[in-house]
C-alpha cells in the first residue's frame, strides 16, 4: 500500500486523512496548493517574487516573504518541489533568485488536492446558500 | 535618524539568514519595491516562522537544556573561582607588595592556575561546538542565552553598571575604589577569555567546516581527559593546603578523587558527543 504523509499549510483540512481506493492520502494545505499552482503556471520563470505576485493577484490577499519561504522549505522537504539558485538581475540589485520547479510528486499531490476539492464541491451552489 | 536605524536593523536581521536565502529574500524585496518598514516586518515574520519551526526539533532543546544552561553556568562558576584567586593575588601584591599565601608552593599555584584555565578553555570550546552542531535554526537563541548567562553570572555586566570604567582599572590606581574596579576587570577578562571566546570559536566551527577531522578530535578528547585528571589532582592540593595554611584551624575532610572527578565529568559530555559524531559514518554525521 502506498502511504504518503503530507503535512503543513494553513488550512484546517491539511492534516485530515482521506481514504481513496486503499490509498492513504493526507491533503496539502491550501497555501501549499496555491504555491504549487503558481509555480506550475510560471514554469521556468518560477521564483520567489514572481510566485508571490501570482498568488497575490489570484487571491487578492497579501502574501508575505515569511509565509512564502517557509512553505517553499516545507514543500522541498516533502519532495514536492525542487529549488536552486538562479541568475542575478539588475532589477533585483544584482542578487540571485531562488528558482522553483514542481516535481512529479508535487504534480501528483496538487492534482489529488484539486480533484478532492472538485469532488467535494460537486452539486454545491454557493450562490444559492 | 529613523531611516538609518531601520537600515541598520534590516541589515542585522538579514545577516541572520543563510547566505543563499538572504540573497533570494533581499533580491525579492528589491524587485517588489517593498518599503523599508514593510521589509523589516516581512523579514521578522520570516525569522519568527523559521525559529518556530526550528524549535519543533529535539536537538536545539538538547543544546539548551543540556549545555547552554547547565554547562555554561558551571563553567562561568569555575571562571569566577579562577578570577577570585587571581584577584586576591593582585590585590595582595598591590597593597603589600607580596603574593597572598594560600599554602600552595609557587609551582603548585602556577600549575593549578594553568590546568584549571586550560580545562575551562577546552570544556568551553567543546561545549560551543556541540551547541553549534545541535542548535540548527535555533542557534541565535542559544547563542544569546549563552552570552546572557556569561554576562550576568560571570559579572561581565559590571562593565555596564560601572559605565565602562571597570574596563580601565589602572586609571584609578591610587583611588580607594581601585580594588573594586580591579575585581570587575579581572572577572570580565577571565570569563571572556576562558569561556565566551572559546565557546564562540567552537560554535562557528560546525558552520564553517561541518565535520572535525579524526586527528583533531583525538587531540581534543585526550587533552580534555588529561586536563580533567589534572584538575582533579590540583583540587586535592588546594584542600590540603588550606588545612596546612590555617594550621589545622580549618579542617575539611578532603573529598576523595572520585568525589572531585565526578562533577567534572559533566563538562566532558560535549567531548563525548564530538567523539561519537566523528566516529560515525559521513552519511550519519551529527553535523552534516
Amino acid at each position: 500500500m502506498h502511504m504518503e504523509r503530507l503535512h503543513g499549510g494553513f488550512s484546517f483540512i491539511d492534516k485530515r486523512i482521506y481514504y481513496n481506493h486503499n490509498v492513504l492520502l493526507i491533503m496539502l494545505g491550501e497555501f501549499e496548493y496555491l504555491l504549487l499552482a503558481a509555480s506550475a503556471r510560471l514554469g521556468d520563470e518560477a521564483y520567489g517574487a514572481a510566485i508571490r505576485l501570482v498568488i497575490e493577484n489570484a487571491t487578492g490577499r497579501r502574501c508575505s516573504i515569511g509565509a512564502l519561504y517557509t512553505t517553499l522549505d516545507r514543500l522541498e522537504e516533502k519532495g514536492l518541489i525542487k529549488t536552486w539558485v538562479g541568475n542575478a538581475t539588475q532589477r533585483r540589485g544584482g542578487r540571485s533568485k531562488r528558482m522553483v520547479r514542481v516535481t512529479a510528486k508535487g504534480i501528483k499531490a496538487a492534482k489529488e488536492f484539486y480533484e478532492v476539492v472538485m469532488r467535494s464541491s460537486r452539486g454545491v451552489f454557493w450562490e444559492a446558500i | 535618524m529613523g531611516t538609518r536605524f531601520n537600515q541598520w536593523f534590516f541589515h542585522k536581521l538579514s545577516g541572520t539568514l543563510e547566505p543563499e536565502l538572504r540573497e533570494a529574500v533581499l533580491g525579492d524585496l528589491t524587485e517588489l519595491k517593498i518599503s523599508e518598514e514593510r521589509a523589516i516586518y516581512e523579514l521578522l515574520s520570516l525569522l519568527l516562522r523559521r525559529q518556530t519551526k526550528a524549535q519543533t526539533s529535539w536537538k536545539p532543546w538538547l543544546a539548551l537544556l543540556g549545555i547552554v544552561w547547565p554547562i555554561t553556568w558551571l563553567l562561568t562558576n569555575l571562571s569566577n573561582g579562577i578570577a577570585s584567586d587571581l584577584n586576591i593575588q593582585a590585590l595582595a601584591y598591590w597593597k603589600y607588595g607580596v603574593f597572598y599565601g594560600t599554602g600552595l608552593t609557587g609551582l603548585q599555584e602556577i600549575l593549578t592556575f594553568v590546568c584549571q584555565s586550560l580545562a575551562v578553555i577546552f570544556w568551553s570550546w567543546t561545549a560551543g561546538w556541540a551547541i553549534g552542531a545541535l542548535s540548527e535554526g535555533a542557534l541565535w537563541v542559544n547563542q544569546t542565552l549563552l552570552c546572557l548567562i556569561c554576562f550576568f553570572h560571570g559579572k561581565v555586566i559590571y562593565l555596564i553598571w560601572l559605565h565602562l570604567q571597570a574596563a580601565f582599572p589602572f586609571n584609578h590606581f591610587g583611588s580607594a575604589n581601585f580594588p573594586f574596579y580591579l575585581h570587575s576587570f579581572i572577572h570580565t577578562a577571565v570569563v571572556l577569555l576562558l569561556v565566551l571566546l572559546p565557546a564562540f570559536a567552537g560554535i562557528k566551527l560546525p558552520m564553517r567546516r561541518g565535520r572535525i577531522g579524526i586527528k583533531l578530535t583525538i587531540f581534543l578528547v585526550s587533552a580534555i581527559a588529561t586536563l580533567t585528571m589534572l584538575v582533579t589532582l590540583t583540587e586535592g592540593w588546594q584542600f590540603t593546603a588550606l588545612e596546612r595554611w590555617s594550621m589545622g584551624a580549618l579542617h575539611y575532610s578532603t573529598p576523595g578523587w572520585e568525589e572531585r572527578l565526578l562533577p567534572l565529568l559533566v563538562f566532558s559530555w560535549p567531548a563525548t558527543y564530538l567523539l561519537i559524531g566523528t566516529m560515525r559514518p559521513q552519511s550519519e554525521a551529527i553535523c552534516a
